[in-house]
């Protein structure tokens, strides 16, 4: 009987192991053999092309170089944004609570191409906020800068809305761990609100703003399917590697994905190194200014400060400009929707409505129909192998030593840019490696589960750590339970709740991410990139009916979670 | 300076209430214990005053003033929390000079003072470790020191002493009550312990269910329970249930299931009333079986300087009796005898003796 259970147990393993590797493994590694596949290509485009020499490397230091910009100032406003926001979450009680969270957690599920096109509509077009205004334009043009840094503002703001919840959720589910007695205490000894925020929860806060950043960070640099809608003639390092690919010039576009890549490398590497090495996850910051004159006169300052009027002022300023960022592109979109349902309400052309374009000439309704399809079959597929992939995955993590080896590796597909990571599957299955696979809904499918298998392992891995799950084991064995029925009465109920958060993480990501799927989709074209293409063929009222479509479906999901999984918190 | 005082001061949690119109004075420099089971609203009371909740009703005054919409910081409180709530980032000398340097002390000063209270708590050699590093007796002293250097006048302490050993316990009770003194510091000291209370307290207040039973000094609470609660929770007081037999103008006798006890405490009862009849277990006195009062010693168990003994009349009544006589084995007959003063009656209490005594363990 026991030889029986151990061999099972083997084949389980092992088979995982394996699928695992060639599935997940391969094509994430296979990133690193971009320039010796392409070193000709590379060194023919990028560095001595006959024509325009080194043209291209001039304008990949110049998207990176934007890039940088534009993610680096994207995490700054999320870290001051996001913390306030964090604690009204983590530490507020008050009736709208589980409405605000869950907009803040909105634009994670959201298919970004869609809430891309419905900032697009909103701050720079005549149908947006501008109307309420009685402008005859958008309140921003496509290419109004940030200040300073030459970074169009509309392309920030769709960053900072995008990556917001990062940073939110990390820092409240920190909050809510971090007992409030450490602030009553701080409290009753003296030290002002802001006073005790900087000397008791900043050292707790630290690591959990660092990896949000980080994740933020990557996001951003990552994000393809709002970026390319909004970017009019701007280009981000992810949308060029995409652009590339699309004329077919694979040397820049596999140079810049490897490049990409390794900068997230070295930003991802040393965080991890920080935070595993701080003991029990607090960073004591250097206490330089503990007691001098310096730390009096800011005590003072803070004490002028921590009044709760302005507490109040700046909570209200942060949950404002969320509703802003994230509510009113939905109410404008759903709202134009309506006014070009039947004709352009500017032109008063029908050609320009809603119901011509999806049943006229242009026939969209059958395309977005085949695209939904797509979409959820992709989606469903890839978190249903993922989530068997990713239990015996656990077990390998947590019992080998190669596990931790693993779990680095997983890291990978989590944060490198999208368009990069297909444009690896690509390459891996397709004619340039292996060979067996052309761009097609499999090479979606295969994708997604390359993106879908860490975000599953991770969830449940943090269930795991977090309940004393051998303990538990142990003691059912002791009771005289089998290694099956340790499995399916134990293990799986502990771990549900992990593996049911994951696997819908994964199938909303799936069914939003848009970088990647460009890339491999082929003819198959899933309905988050359908928006784009809609948009650059210029069919708005099309692309408006199928952003609608897209947040309203996006609103469904994370309501019927909600109800599913009581009150916790994705 | 340092005078509280709280009037009507309710709260409750959702259904529970947890203070039902509280009102306590308490005058500069005192030094107030206040004892009460698990879940008296012990806590409730301390965090209210510190602000760290807000009553639904009634208004706390400190040194005259209203302070009802102060911050916590603003209130010249400082609050020992029973889980102690040491930041576990910081060492212990940080912890404990953390309240003067965000009062704006220069770093050496508030170090050194942090280090006289480390030294008064015996851990002036622990200074550079971490909480997470300490025992629990130990993270206790170190939560006291750090709560009684912040220069408020008023400290309020949650069950300061209760992770300690006996010995400490004893030893840092006077150094605890001295520091106050020395200082002048008023002290709300909360805990439900009724030996600390009686060794530190100018007065004790006695709550239950959120509700004020009895205030005096620790003589008055001892000799002059109010009732039924006071005495079980201050004493050792035999608690029985009796019959009211005999009115006379200065004594009253009570009958215990054929056991009659005379007792000349003031207090009015009528014939054929219930009543709580409480002996303390000094004041029985044992002596040789003479037909009255005659009981069979059930256990004697050794203790310092005296002997305790369970004795068990005819009926099945059980009491206890300190004794320091010796002699007295298992089995022997005896007799009580007991002071008509030292027999203390009471009204009896809704559901009997035997509620008050689950209220008074805490185990309703
Ligand atoms: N935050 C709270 N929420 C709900 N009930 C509470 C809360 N704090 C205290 N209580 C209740 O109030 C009563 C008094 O509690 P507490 O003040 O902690 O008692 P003590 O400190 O005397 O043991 C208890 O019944 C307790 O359960
Ligand atoms: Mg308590």
């Amino acid at each position: 009987m026991q030889n029986i259970w151990k061999i099972l147990r083997i084949t389980i393993l092992a088979s995982t192991f394996l699928t695992f590797t060639i599935l997940v493994l391969f094509p994430t590694i296979f990133l690193a053999s971009f320039p010796l596949i392409y070193i000709d290509d590379i060194r023919y485009e990028v560095f001595e092309n006959p024509l325009i020499g080194s043209e291209n490397l001039r304008l990949i230091i110049e998207v990176l170089t934007f890039s940088f910009k534009l993610s680096a100032s994207t995490v700054l406003v999320d870290i001051l944004l996001g913390i306030p926001l964090a604690f009204i979450l983590a530490r507020g009680n008050f009736p709208g609570k589980l409405l605000l969270e869950t907009l803040v957690t909105l634009p994670l599920v959201m298919p970004t191409s869609g809430f891309g096109f419905a900032s697009l509509l909103t701050w720079t077009t005549v149908s947006g906020v501008g109307k309420w205004f009685g402008l005859s334009r958008g309140i921003l043009s496509i290419t109004s800068n940030l200040p300073f840094i030459d970074v169009p503002i509309i392309i920030f703001i769709v960053h900072v809305s995008l990556t917001l919840p990062y940073i939110v959720r990390t820092v409240q589910a920190k909050l809510v761990e971090v007992d409030i007695v450490y602030e009553d205490a701080s409290r009753t000894l003296g030290a002002t609100s802001l006073t005790t925020f900087r000397k008791i929860l900043m050292p707790e806060l630290l690591p959990a703003i660092f990896s949000g950043s980080v994740l933020a960070f990557a996001r951003s640099l990552g994000e393809t399917g709002a970026t390319i809608i909004v970017a009019g003639v701007r280009l981000t390092a992810a949308v060029a590697v995409v652009k590339w690919e699309f004329e077919f010039k694979l040397g820049a576009a596999a140079f810049l994905g490897l490049i990409l890549v390794l900068i997230t490398w070295l930003i991802i590497l040393p965080a991890e190194l920080f935070l595993t090495s701080a003991k029990g996850g607090i960073v004591k910051p250097p206490s330089l200014i503990s007691g001098t004159i310096v730390e009096r006169a800011l005590i003072k300052l803070e004490a002028k400060f921590s009044k709760r009027i302005f507490k109040n002022i700046l909570h209200g300023v942060c949950v404002a400009l969320l509703l802003v960022l994230v509510i009113v592109p939905i109410v404008v979109v759903v709202e134009s929707v309506f006014s070009y349902m039947f004709k352009d309400p500017y032109t008063g052309k029908t050609e320009g409505s809603v119901i011509y374009q999806l049943f006229g000439p242009a026939n969209y309704l059958p395309i977005m129909l085949r695209s939904t399809a797509v979409s959820f079959a992709s989606a469903f597929t890839s978190t249903y192998i993922s989530v068997f992939l990713s239990i015996p995955l656990v077990y390998i993590i947590d019992r080998y030593r190669v596990g931790r080896i693993l779990r680095a590796l997983l890291k990978v597909p989590l944060v490198i840019p999208s368009s990069a990571l297909g444009l690896s599957v690509l390459l891996f299955w397709g004619p340039k490696f292996l060979g067996l696979l052309t761009p097609s809904i499999w090479l979606i499918i295969l994708t997604q589960i390359v993106f879908s298998v860490p975000v599953i392992v991770e969830t449940t891995m943090a269930v795991y750590e977090g309940s004393n799950i051998k303990l538990y084991e142990d003691a059912a064995k002791t009771l005289g339970a089998n290694p099956y029925h340790v499995v399916e009465k134990i293990s799986l109920p502990i771990l549900k709740e992990g593996i049911i958060t994951g696997a819908i993480l994964s199938f909303t990501h799936s069914l939003g991410e848009t970088g990647a799927a460009m890339i491999v989709m082929g003819a198959d074209i899933p309905i988050s990139v359908l928006v784009v293409n809609m948009v650059e063929s210029l069919a708005i009222p099309a692309a408006l009916f199928t952003s609608a479509y897209l947040i309203i479906i996006s609103t469904i999901m994370i309501v019927v979670f909600r109800i599913v999984s009581g009150r916790r918190r994705i | 300076m340092g005078s509280l005082r709280l009037s009507n001061v309710s709260k409750r949690f959702g259904k529970v209430v947890a203070l039902k119109n509280m009102s306590l004075e308490i005058s500069d420099g005192e030094y107030v214990v206040v004892l009460g089971p698990t879940g008296a609203g012990k806590t409730t009371l301390l965090k209210i005053i510190a602000g760290l909740l807000k009553q639904d009703t009634g208004e706390i005054y400190i040194d005259g003033v209203k302070v009802d919409d102060y911050p916590p910081e603003e209130r010249n409180v400082s609050l020992f929390f029973q889980n102690f709530a040491l930041f576990p980032h910081m060492t212990i000398l940080e912890n404990v000079a953390f309240g003067l340097k965000v009062r704006g002390y220069d770093s050496r000063e508030a170090e050194n003072r942090a280090l006289e209270a480390l030294r008064l708590m015996h851990l002036d050699n622990r200074a550079y470790s971490y909480p997470r590093e300490l025992s629990g007796g130990m993270q206790q002293r170190v939560a006291l020191a750090r709560t009684i250097i912040t220069g408020a006048s008023i400290l309020l302490l949650d069950e300061p002493l209760s992770q300690l050993d006996a010995k400490i316990k004893s030893e840092l009770q006077y150094e605890l009550r001295d520091f106050v003194k020395n200082l002048g510091l008023t002290a709300l000291h909360v805990t439900n312990d009724v030996e600390e209370a009686l060794a530190l307290a100018d007065r004790i207040a006695i709550i239950n269910r959120g509700e004020v039973v009895q205030v005096g000094t620790p003589f008055e609470m001892v000799e002059e329970p109010k009732d039924v609660f006071v005495a079980g929770f201050m004493t050792d007081m035999n608690l029985m249930e009796g019959i009211v037999e005999e009115v006379s103008t200065n004594s009253v006798i009570v009958d215990i299931g054929n056991i009659k006890l005379r007792s000349s405490r003031k207090g009015s009862f009528r014939r054929g009333e219930m009543v709580i009849v409480g002996v303390k277990s000094k004041d029985f006195k044992v002596q040789k079986a003479d037909g009255e009062l005659v009981c069979r010693i059930e256990d004697s168990i050794f203790s310092f300087k005296y002997r305790k003994l369970i004795v068990c009349f005819d009926n099945g009544l059980r009491v206890q009796v300190k004794t320091d006589k010796s002699g007295l084995e298992k089995g022997a007959y005896v007799s009580l005898r007991v002071d008509p003063n030292d027999v203390y009656l009471f009204p009896c209490p809704k559901g009997g003796l035997r509620a008050a005594i689950a209220e008074i363990t805490g185990v309703s």
